[in-house]
């Protein structure tokens, strides 16, 4: 068996998101070897009714998306889907503003042009989004998409968005300056 | 004129582009220019103002303002940091509404086709298994006596930390103003020492007393006097 296998196994095993560090840790192996494995297994996996998500440094293994109505009566489970216009814009904004350490809440404040710290308590309680102490500043909080948030789009990486690239794109070049 | 005052708007961005776009216009300074009055009538009519996003609406309202001056009069000289606060503005616009494009992609995906993981099956109990409690590895006496006493220290720790505190006494201005007038009486002519050279006079007791000396003045019910400076005061009756 190679590692793709083993972190296949794990995967399975969990049921819940896994970190790469913590993959590593266990097969012991360096991450390079283990990123390369994770890749190895998505393609194995591309078409199966299982599949793997990607959420930054966290994956996990998960049904096909397609499978979602049978999936669905099997669990039987209400799921709310509305979200109203600040959940989605805010989501919006910390998906594709494609910050490696997450985006702050003034940066989401400033984008929408509104106090948006009630918007994302709600994300937060509904695990939507993982929030982590902004490492610039201890004092505040930065925010990114959680790997419930990919299975509930339905998508099983970042990339798999509609129109990602040609929107990560235009983002990044709208720099937004402060004034004073 | 214009309809949309039954809407109610989170924020001023989501105001102006849905001006903007309800005009199918770009976002532009001309465009600004253009729906400024808009803007204004609707920040006129709303009632019930949200006072938590005020700030962020006049912000906006003054920069709109500067930008339907400028569309008025082309010859207007404005500063760098207004030019800027102009630019600052549409870029935001635009930004903002590039999201809620996104925003509107992301609304028809969600919850469409959900990947399950097994975390999201039901632990519920079926006919055909058993419910058992497994011993966690680290349970011992010493340990739930640990927790315990922990957990009681958290609600004890409310009670702990209040400091006690000698109730002192008050010291009213109205009192001092009666003293000080009562003593005037008795005496012509005082000296601000004297009033507080009985007792244990604190601090706050000189304070008020010196409070009391000068709320007479403002009556005109005493007259006072000094001499030099840091030296005695005199008071006597008016």
């Amino acid at each position: 068996m190679n590692i793709s296998n083993h972190i296949e196994a794990l995967l399975f095993l969990s049921g819940k998101p896994l970190s790469i560090k913590e993959i590593c840790k266990i097969l012991d192996k360096k991450e390079r070897e283990i990123n390369e494995a994770i890749l190895d297994l998505e393609k194995e996996l591309n078409g199966r009714g299982i599949r793997l998500l990607k959420a930054d440094a966290n994956i996990m293994l998960g049904t096909a998306p397609e499978s979602d109505e049978y999936c669905k009566s099997l669990i039987k489970e209400e799921i709310d889907r509305n979200l109203g216009r600040a959940g989605l814009e805010t989501l919006a904004i910390i998906i594709y503003k494609n910050e490696g350490g997450g985006v702050s809440r003034n940066d989401i404040d400033r984008i929408r042009g509104v106090n948006s710290a009630f918007t994302l308590g709600n994300l937060a309680i509904r695990g939507l989004v993982d929030r982590k102490i902004n490492p610039k500043d201890k004092r505040s909080f930065v925010y990114k998409p959680s790997v419930r948030l990919f299975q509930f789009l339905g998508i099983t990486k970042k990339e798999d968005l509609p129109e990602f690239e040609k929107f990560s794109e235009q983002i990044k070049c709208e720099k937004l300056f402060t004034i004073q | 004129m214009y309809q949309t005052a039954t809407r109610q708007f989170e924020g001023p961005l989501e105001l102006l582009v849905d001006l903007i776009d309800k005009k199918k216009l770009s976002i532009s300074e001309i465009s600004l220019a253009e729906i400024a009055d808009q803007y204004l009538d609707y920040l006129k009519k709303l009632e019930n103002f949200p006072t938590k996003e005020v700030s962020y609406f006049l912000i906006v309202a003054s920069t709109l303002v500067l930008v339907k001056s400028r569309s008025l009069m082309p010859s207007l000289e404005i500063s760098e940091e207004e030019k800027e606060e102009i630019d600052d503005l549409e870029k935001r616009l635009k930004i903002y509404q590039k999201f809620q494009n996104i925003s509107e992609g992301l609304e028809k995906i969600f919850g469409n086709n959900i990947i399950f993981s097994r975390e999201t099956l039901p632990k519920m109990p079926t006919k055909t298994s058993n419910i058992v409690f497994v011993i966690p590895r680290d349970l011992s006496v010493f340990n739930m006596n640990k927790a315990l006493s922990d957990l009681l220290n958290i609600f004890c720790f409310q009670k702990t930390i209040l400091p006690e505190k000698i109730i002192e006494r008050t010291i009213t201005l109205e009192q001092k103003i009666e003293d000080l007038t009562r003593r005037l009486q008795e005496k012509m002519s005082l000296c601000f020492s004297e009033i507080n050279k009985k007792q244990k006079q604190s601090r706050m007791d000189i304070i008020v007393s010196f409070l009391a000396l000068l709320e007479l003045t403002k009556r005109k019910a005493i007259r006072t006097n000094q001499n030099e400076i840091f030296g005695e005061i005199h008071i006597t009756q008016t």
